[in-house]
């Protein structure tokens, strides 16, 4: 008993030890940083001793949970914790934004913010504004690039001399001379995509909102997405697709391509799991990227994508928003931009003559890794080519990004909503409509629903927030 | 059964001096219950409210001044086109589970119990309760690389010249993967309690039951279910309670679109249509409803318990 | 004892078939965790191409390097270790408390105490609610607000009452005659006597603690104040996009691999406590104490 109850005071003692003391900084006051989840410990972190070495602030960083992050996010800023910046995903900012929980940062901006106006683009910040006054600091994607295709093993095609597919009937051609060669293979895994660009192009639509007649139309509701599932289901009912369809996921695909039992996969993005894993575990084999197919008109085409991100902002609740700005615009100065984002030249990267960057291996990843997470804006001025540095890291990587870009120049179309700000009837409906198009498919795929019945689902799918959606995003569209 | 004596008449005065303690070991437990399970009820009203997290000062504050809607939110859940099909799924799939993975268990505790090899049952033991410890996540990836269409079972069954068989892909064996699943995960772990419960009985009582010469089932019928059915009926009670809840996280994980005619069920309806993201008022209407099923049942359960079989919880 | 008399024919294969069957359901249960400890210790290669079913391939301790890679790991064991050490003691005393009165049918108040424990197992007050409770007492980001949450389950109360119940009544009454009071008797008497149950719920209490992290994900943003369940659910849903975060560490891991080493690392410890609480499961201790 007596050992029970020693146990018990030494344990209750190192329980209430357990609110750490912050260590005290000069005379800047210590910052309080929430981000969303990284696998790392962010206060330990060779960026984050790079940061406060350069701006002399010291920082306190947070974490939203991998799950449930934005439910998280809305009960502490409604409960009035005291964060100084807020790093979050452009959802999350819409809904902290809506319910008037942040600060406007233009007076503070004018103030203490040179570069901050200077080197983030205005096309840029007319995301992140409401009624004319700045809410946030945007992220755009890095750099504007096509984001996924699809791509095929080199080492069969040579063997079977098929050639590079550009219509959808030479696709189906391609993959049943696969099927007919090796019949325990599966001709195409495709991943969790709700169209598959490269062969929607083949029926000419390349978006989720697509330009009508000057309207924005669905693709739901066109009559060119009824032909691609009808093409679709005839893949899957000659054996074409994998019979795993319905419950594949990140996992199963990966285990399917990487050990050789598929012929093409639908890649994701560069940083792809399954087709990363295929080349690294086959070095010596060569995959192959297929343009985006050609319709019936002769046209084709492939989404760049260009969007924004992340969006950086102060919650009204904030102690020290006056030295969060200083502290968010001395981290873009020139010189501490380029330490914190890549590190120091021929130290961590090199610049070639034509200005391409690359990361000096290994020493690049073990200090500037995470950078990432910590940037709170970055120098749209140069950002986009320092970036390409960090899709040098590994040569698998690498080969996926330039082979899904390889012909950008030639196919790639921006997305007519790219600059579209988030609309509120259109993000409250997002999720909703898109788990409903993605279940549609499947079920459309094996047979539970038939394409005749297309007319029905497009019904259900106006009434469950479609209608809504189109009216707010053609509203923006006329007046934009 | 229990000899209780005329003591009814005993003022509670005279009670209380008498068993003082009882009530004072039972103040930690209340305390508790009071401040951390009773007060965070005033959360409840969030099913007639449409909850805006800043209508207030403070969370709290908030939750009083949201705007009254009535029962708006329960509308919503009971309108929904196909709500009583949803139900039907959700009993369908809760029955099953409770007809096979109740009695599960009960037999397995009964069959270690019968184990004389001392190390047997340890390693035995130790060896059934494992997969209580794994997700449903990993459970699902275990299953699917045995049983979907490229998986190991239907690949013997095509090499046997047998039909397919769609685990995850027929309306109707989906159901019986789903109940099947959850006895892998959870028959063990369920029978650490009726283990705990046989090992409590009086060996005295075998004894007395060898020397009438009673056999093995003569012995199972009167000496060893007599003992555990106190735990038993207690465990079928709390699992009415929980009717509605036809196991949620684990329907998440292992449906697809193909199944969702026998698998959907309210919770993860609700969850996939996304009325209940983000919808703290529509979530918590929707818990008030399994919640109040569940205590209607087990109020009742209780009730005939007490009348037919001379036990209750309370 | 029982051995002593001869068994018929028949329960003599029935005995067979029990410990057949037994043998079979073990290795069922079994045979996942050999094929999770083969993928945790295999190359991410070999891992990702579904190639490793008993035996770890290509052989590596990189998902383990990942996985303890940081401070955070020992920081969240250490605070999973705290919570369930603490969280078990104080659980079980409070419920050892509360489920002993209840125990006693003369005991005035109790159907009303048991309704109420009755109705707060049914109804919740939902997330919203106890986060406010949490900030109110500002606990977030504690240890304490993860211990709380499931300091008194009415399920394991319920479970302890029913044993306390069946115990012979007969040694209470004889402790009441010879004077001593009802903490006296429950100290001294009964707690041996329920050596079993004390196992069992404790085992529950604990096993409930080291795997929640479901309040830690609504009350604790602070990285080093997370438990260990936490922290590896993170890591695995983080690692599905690995390449991202990290390509070159990427290379050498698969998803799957890391999912394995995690639930290894995680479920070790805890399954480690059964087999040493299984020395109270022994028969005949009732018997043993009643008579000493």
């Amino acid at each position: 008993m007596k050992r029970l109850s020693a146990l018990l005071v030494a344990l209750a003692m190192l329980v209430s030890a357990l609110p750490f003391a912050a260590a005290a900084a000069d005379d800047l006051p210590t910052l309080k940083v929430l981000g969303t989840y990284n696998p790392h410990d962010p206060n330990d972190d060779p960026t984050a001793r790079a940061i406060e070495e350069k701006t002399g602030y010291h920082v306190e960083y947070y974490m939203l949970p991998a799950e449930n992050a934005l439910e998280n996010l809305l009960m502490q800023i409604s409960s009035g914790e005291s964060y100084d910046i807020l790093r979050i995903g452009e959802t999350m900012y819409q809904e902290l934004l809506s319910r008037n929980a942040l600060l406007p940062l233009d007076d503070l901006l004018a103030q203490y913010g040179s570069n901050l106006t200077t080197k983030i683009f205005e096309s840029a910040y007319t995301l992140t504004r409401l009624d004319g006054v700045t809410y946030g600091i945007p992220m755009m994607a890095e750099r504007a690039s096509i984001s996924n295709g699809i791509v095929m093993r080199k080492e069969i095609m040579d063997e079977l001399k098929l050639s590079m597919p550009t219509t959808p009937a030479e696709l189906k051609e391609v993959l049943l001379a696969v099927k007919a060669a090796y019949p325990e293979m599966i001709p195409l895994l495709t991943g969790s995509e709700e169209i598959i660009e490269t062969i929607s192009s083949g029926f000419g639509f390349y978006f989720d909102w697509n330009e009508v007649n000057g309207e924005l139309v669905h693709y739901v509701e066109m009559p060119e997405y009824k032909e691609y599932l009808a093409y679709l289901v005839d893949l899957y009912q000659n054996g074409l697709l994998d019979p795993d369809l319905p419950i594949n996921n990140a996992t199963t695909r990966t285990e399917k391509f990487s050990s050789g039992n598929a012929f093409s996969y639908t890649c994701g993005g560069w940083t792809d799991a399954a087709t990363t894993a295929y080349i690294n575990a086959f070095e010596d084999r060569e995959l192959v990227y297929i343009d985006p197919l050609y319709d019936a008109n002769g046209k084709a085409g492939i989404k760049r994508q260009q969007a924004l991100n992340n969006v950086t902002c102060i919650p009204r609740t904030a102690e020290h928003p006056e030295d969060a700005v200083k502290f968010m615009n001395r981290k873009l100065d020139e010189d501490v931009f380029t330490y914190i984002t890549i590190g120091e030249k021929d130290v961590h990267f090199t610049v070639d003559e034509e200005g391409r960057y690359a990361p000096i291996m290994p020493i690049f990843n073990e200090v500037r890794n995470n950078a990432w997470w910590y940037l709170n804006s970055f120098d749209m001025t140069c950002y986009g080519d320092m970036w390409m540095a960090r899709t040098r890291r590994t040569k698998a990587v690498g080969d996926i990004y330039d082979g899904l870009n390889q012909h950008a120049a030639q196919f790639a179309v921006d997305n007519p909503t790219d600059l579209c700000p988030t609309l509120k009837d259109v993000a409250e409906n997002k999720a909703t409509l898109g788990t409903m198009v993605h279940d549609y498919v499947l079920q459309v795929i094996v047979g539970v629903k038939s394409v005749e019945d297309h007319d029905a689902f497009v019904r259900e799918w106006l009434e469950a927030g479609g209608q809504v959606s189109k009216d707010a995003i053609n509203e923006w569209y006329k007046n934009r | 059964m229990l000899k209780v004596k005329p003591v009814r008449k005993q003022s509670f005065i005279m009670y209380f001096r008498g068993n003082w303690a009882l009530y004072l070991l039972s103040v930690p437990g209340l305390i508790y219950i009071v401040g951390y399970k009773i007060l965070p009820l005033i959360g409840l009203q969030l099913a007639f409210k449409n909850f805006d997290l800043f209508a207030g000062n403070g969370i709290l504050d908030s939750i009083f001044k949201s705007k009254w809607v009535g029962l708006d939110h329960f509308e919503k859940i009971f309108r929904s086109s196909n709500f009583s099909h949803l139900l039907g799924n959700t009993l369908t799939i809760s029955l099953m589970k409770l007809a096979v993975n109740f009695p599960l268990p009960i037999l397995l505790a009964l069959m270690l119990n019968e184990v004389q090899s001392r190390v047997f049952t340890r390693v035995t033991q130790t060896l059934v309760y494992m997969p209580h410890f794994l997700s449903w996540v990993i459970i699902h990836g275990i299953f699917m690389t045995l049983l979907s269409a490229n998986g190991f079972v239907n690949r013997a069954l095509g090499a046997a010249g047998l039909a397919e068989i769609g685990f995850y892909t027929n309306p109707s064996v989906f159901r019986w993967l789903l109940v099947l699943t959850e006895s892998w995960k959870e028959s063990g772990w369920g029978a650490i309690v009726y283990l705990a419960a046989l090992t409590s009985i009086d060996e005295e009582l075998y004894d007395a039951a060898y020397v009438d010469g009673a056999g093995y089932f003569k012995r199972l019928i009167h000496v060893t279910l007599p003992g555990i059915v106190p735990i038993v009926s207690l465990m079928l009670l709390l699992r009415l309670g929980g009717i509605l809840g036809a196991g949620h996280e684990q329907i998440l994980v292992m449906y697809n679109p193909t199944v969702y005619s026998t698998a959907d069920v309210l919770s993860t309806y609700i969850y996939r249509i996304g009325i209940g993201k983000l919808d703290f008022s529509t979530a918590t209407a929707l818990g008030l409803f399994e919640s109040m099923v569940g205590f209607i049942l087990m109020v009742s359960a209780n009730r005939i318990s007490r009348k037919f079989l001379g036990r209750s919880l309370w | 004892m029982r051995s002593g008399i001869r068994d018929s024919m028949g329960v003599r294969v029935g005995k067979g078939v029990n410990y057949a069957l037994l043998t079979v359901v073990a290795l069922i249960c079994l045979l996942p965790f050999v094929h999770m400890i083969a993928k945790s210790f295999s190359g991410a290669v070999a891992v990702s191409a579904g190639k490793v079913t008993f035996w770890p391939q290509d052989p590596t301790l990189n998902t383990y390097r990942y996985v303890l890679q940081d401070g955070l790991f020992f920081s969240s064991f250490r605070n999973s270790v705290i919570i369930t050490g603490c969280g078990t003691l104080i659980a079980l005393a409070i419920t050892t408390m509360a489920a002993y009165p209840l125990s006693k049918q003369h005991f005035r108040g109790r159907k009303v105490i048991l309704l109420l424990y009755v109705f707060t197992m049914l109804f919740y007050g939902g997330m919203v609610a106890i986060y406010v409770f949490m900030r109110t007492l500002n606990l977030l980001n504690t240890l304490v607000c993860q211990i709380i949450p499931l300091v008194l389950s009415q399920y394991n109360l319920f479970v302890m009452k029913t044993f306390f119940e069946g115990l012979p009544e007969a040694i209470e009454e004889s402790a009441h005659i010879d004077g001593a009071g009802h903490i006296r008797t429950l100290v001294s008497i009964v707690l041996p006597l329920a050596l079993p149950s004390l196992a069992t719920i404790g085992l529950f209490y604990a096993v409930g603690y080291w795997n929640s992290y479901y309040h830690a994900m609504l009350f604790v943003t602070r990285p080093d104040a997370k438990p260990l369940q936490m922290y590896l659910y993170e890591l695995i849903t983080k690692t599905q996009n690995l390449f991202e975060v990290d390509p070159v560490i990427a290379a050498g891991l698969s998803s799957s691999g890391m999912q394995a080493a995690a639930i290894v690392v995680s479920t070790m410890p805890i399954l480690l406590v059964y087999p040493f609480l299984q020395r109270y499961f022994v028969k005949g201790l009732t018997i043993g104490s009643v008579k000493g």
